[in-house]
């Protein structure tokens, strides 16, 4: 991909007046999960040059993360400046305390209309007087003030494309700010991404697999029916999915098959990858109403035709050409990329890793679909550049931490599902990505450096995810959840008997009276001496091989600061590297064993403690402050510009010592 | 408060169902069921959605 400088089309300022920083340029690249461990040993053995050279002139530190380390915390650190306290996200699950345990995506939160007007089979919501109908509504929930509406008072422009944390984007005040979200955007099916397989061995009835479904398809006279399934009508008053039906034609001879589709006619070889393709989904509506439509996109991929043919559709993403869901900021940016880019993955995790996790794609082929992935970002990432003077740009690539998760393996010992020779393989196939960066940011240094700020960091780093932990069986084991014969605390717990409970990735709630529904431990004394006494014995945890499992437990009550905790869990676990919480006890599952090997295909992961998986900042700039984190960026941006940074950030300036 | 007649055999079977649930009363048990199906129709997750979407990312499963 060439990214040599040329000419590049200029945005025309009509009445060119003068803002504060106007001329100022800074650019950020965020590369998600780029460790440090990692990126130190390859820069030693040159395998990093540019990366070397920002390092030999002092533009190179070890990043703070957040404290639990998980993207949505991290990047919502980076974007108010200041911690959880400030932002109010703790975690990617957060539950609600009214409703005892019942759980929420923590970013973003889908919340229930009210009223509606019966017409038949369905129900349309009448926003006017006198029925003051409320349509349903997803609402960003990271709260505090984002750095660049700063930025936006003083009229220095700032364009993000893929920021995490902030679907649905906020607003721009004041016109200067511009968006693309990212991690939080969802598909069509309001899903964080459900891929469709079709198969002749698939099950007659489209089962659900966390991340996708699987259907069988019926050949006869090589001919097959399949129907793609879309979002849930909701102004039904018995809401069922649209559908869209398809026909597949199989040429076994010719190892191909014609998918027909709406309007389609689509002719794959076997192992070929289409493009993208849009689907019409049609909501019926009420009589007298015309039917809505709304423009979704997928692409196919035809795996097998014979002896089981296999057909792969991607998840129906948002049709960047004609979004009716608001996932730019302002709502027409999207319309504009894409009138350049045409079409492309519009949802917040684009590397299909589920399908790997479920055996859907061997390591090749999500190693090929996470390529693809790659390949749009690059073109995006010209786009950003034509269409950037000055202010600030902010880049997000999602390829080291998705590709990281399903091949990051830095161990001798034994993975958990590919052999030691294809650990090693794929473990360099994810090196290969990192010298990917390395030349972008190359060059961009070598287009802006002599005129701008660069920054390249990271949100976290990583490490191997050999060993999980139960931990809600754990704290039924230990009496802190009752019955002992319970399995899940979304289920069969007595919350009259229960003081503890685990929920998400990192977090452990007390079952507070007051807060909690249901909830029975006291404020004051009761509540301190639980946990001083969890504190205690989770950091004494034990593995068999004598190894700690935990390496710090934090308080909240005296690790975040800010108005934003009300939802914040009462204990943050740092696990050790190679732990992490078990893939059951994150949405409240027991499970049967207390500690045991991990036996997925996402075998490394960062949700360990704030100090195992530090990520990495780089600059053009000598980096002076000392331990700089997430937490600087924003206040180093506004100083860049020459503002004020409030005191509600808690950040400094990493160029200053 | 509004009032709703329910045929009494239909009433015996809430009162079973309520007390095998663990329900405090037949008009909790009711309540709860009512609300669980509206937020279904106002077009909100119900906690069990919310947890099968929350099984698409990644970290769960």
């Amino acid at each position: 991909m060439a990214l040599a400088g040329g000419v590049r089309a200029r945005r025309v300022f009509a009445g060119g007046k003068s803002r504060a920083g106007a001329r100022k340029k800074v650019i950020i690249i965020g590369i998600d999960g780029m460790d440090p461990n990692l990126s130190e040993h390859m820069m030693e053995s040159g395998q990093l040059p540019n990366f070397a050279k920002l390092r030999q002139g002092g533009g190179y530190s070890r990043f703070g993360t957040s404290i639990p380390p998980q993207s949505p915390v991290a990047w919502a650190n980076f974007i108010n400046g200041a911690g959880p306290g400030s932002h109010g996200i703790f975690d990617f699950i957060h539950r609600n305390p009214e409703r005892q345990v019942a759980p929420f995506f923590s970013a973003a939160e889908t919340v229930g209309g009210s009223g509606y007007w019966e017409m038949g089979r369905h129900k349309i919501q009448l926003n006017f007087r006198p029925f003051g109908h409320k349509a349903s509504a997803t609402l960003l929930r990271r709260q505090g003030v984002p750095f660049w509406d700063y930025l936006d008072e003083a009229g220095v422009d700032s364009t993000f494309y893929n920021l995490p944390s902030n679907y649905p984007p906020s607003e721009s005040k004041y016109g200067h700010h511009r968006c693309l979200s990212g991690m939080g955007t969802p598909d069509m099916l309001g899903t964080y991404g459900t891929y469709q397989h079709y198969s002749e061995d698939g099950p007659i009835r489209t089962r659900d697999e966390g991340g996708g479904m699987r259907s069988m398809l019926f050949f006869e006279n090589e001919r097959a029916e399949g129907k793609l399934r879309g979002p849930v009508n909701t102004f039904l008053i018995e809401p069922e999915p649209v559908t869209v039906d398809f026909v597949v034609h199989r040429d076994k001879g010719a190892r191909a098959a014609v998918i027909e589709i709406q309007n389609h006619k689509i002719l794959l070889k076997e192992g070929q990858w289409s493009g993208w393709f849009k689907v019409d989904l049609e909501f019926s509506m009420p009589m007298l109403m015309r039917n809505e439509h709304i423009s979704g996109i997928v692409r196919f991929y035809l795996q097998e035709v014979e002896p089981n043919f296999r057909l792969y559709v991607s998840p129906i993403n948002t049709d960047p050409s004609k979004a009716k869901a608001k996932i730019t900021e302002p709502k027409k940016f999207i319309g504009e990329i894409s009138e350049k880019l045409g079409l492309f993955y519009t949802t917040g995790f684009q590397e299909d890793h589920k399908a790997l996790s479920n055996k859907v794609f061997t390591d090749a082929e999500f190693a090929f679909q996470a390529g693809m992935v790659l390949e749009e970002r690059l073109s995006l990432l010209e786009y950003s550049m034509d269409n950037y003077d000055d202010g600030l740009l902010f880049f997000y690539f999602s390829s080291t931490d998705l590709q990281g998760h399903m091949f990051w393996w830095d161990s001798d010992e034994k993975h958990p599902v590919r052999s030691a020779e294809d650990a090693k393989a794929y473990f360099e196939h994810l090196k290969g990505i990192y010298r990917k960066m390395d030349a972008v940011v190359g060059d961009i240094v070598k287009r802006y450096g002599a005129d701008a700020t660069i920054i390249a960091m990271s949100d976290h780093g990583f490490a191997n995810f050999k060993r999980q932990f139960n931990l809600n069986g754990w704290l039924r084991e230990n009496g802190y959840v009752q019955p002992a014969s319970s399995t899940s605390i979304m289920a069969d717990v007595d919350w009259y008997g229960t003081r503890a409970y685990g929920l998400g990735i990192n977090g452990l709630y007390l079952n507070l009276m007051g807060r909690e529904r249901d909830g029975i431990v006291e404020s004051g004394q009761e509540r301190e001496e639980i946990l001083i006494e969890l504190v205690g014995k989770l950091e004494a945890l034990r593995d068999s091989n004598g190894r700690r499992v935990i390496k710090k437990v934090h308080r909240t009550d005296k690790t975040y600061v800010g108005p934003a905790t009300a939802l914040a869990p009462d204990l943050i676990i740092g696990y050790s590297r190679d732990y992490r919480a078990s893939w059951s006890t994150c949405l409240g599952d027991m499970g049967e064993e207390i500690l045991l090997d991990n036996e997925s295909a996402w075998s490394a992961d960062h949700c360990a403690d704030v100090s195992e998986v530090p990520g990495v900042v780089f600059s053009n700039r000598p980096i002076a402050a000392e331990g700089p984190a997430l937490i600087d960026m924003g206040p180093t941006v506004l100083e860049e510009f020459g503002l004020q940074v409030p005191p509600s950030m808690t950040g400094k300036n990493i160029f200053k010592g | 408060m509004a009032k709703i007649k329910i045929d009494s055999n239909l009433f015996d079977r809430v009162k079973a169902a309520a007390e095998a649930g663990g329900y405090s009363s037949a008009e909790e048990f009711v309540v709860h069921i009512i609300e669980q199906e509206l937020a279904k129709s106002e077009g909100s997750d119900t906690d069990e959605n919310v947890a099968e979407k929350l099984r698409g990312l990644g970290y769960i499963e």
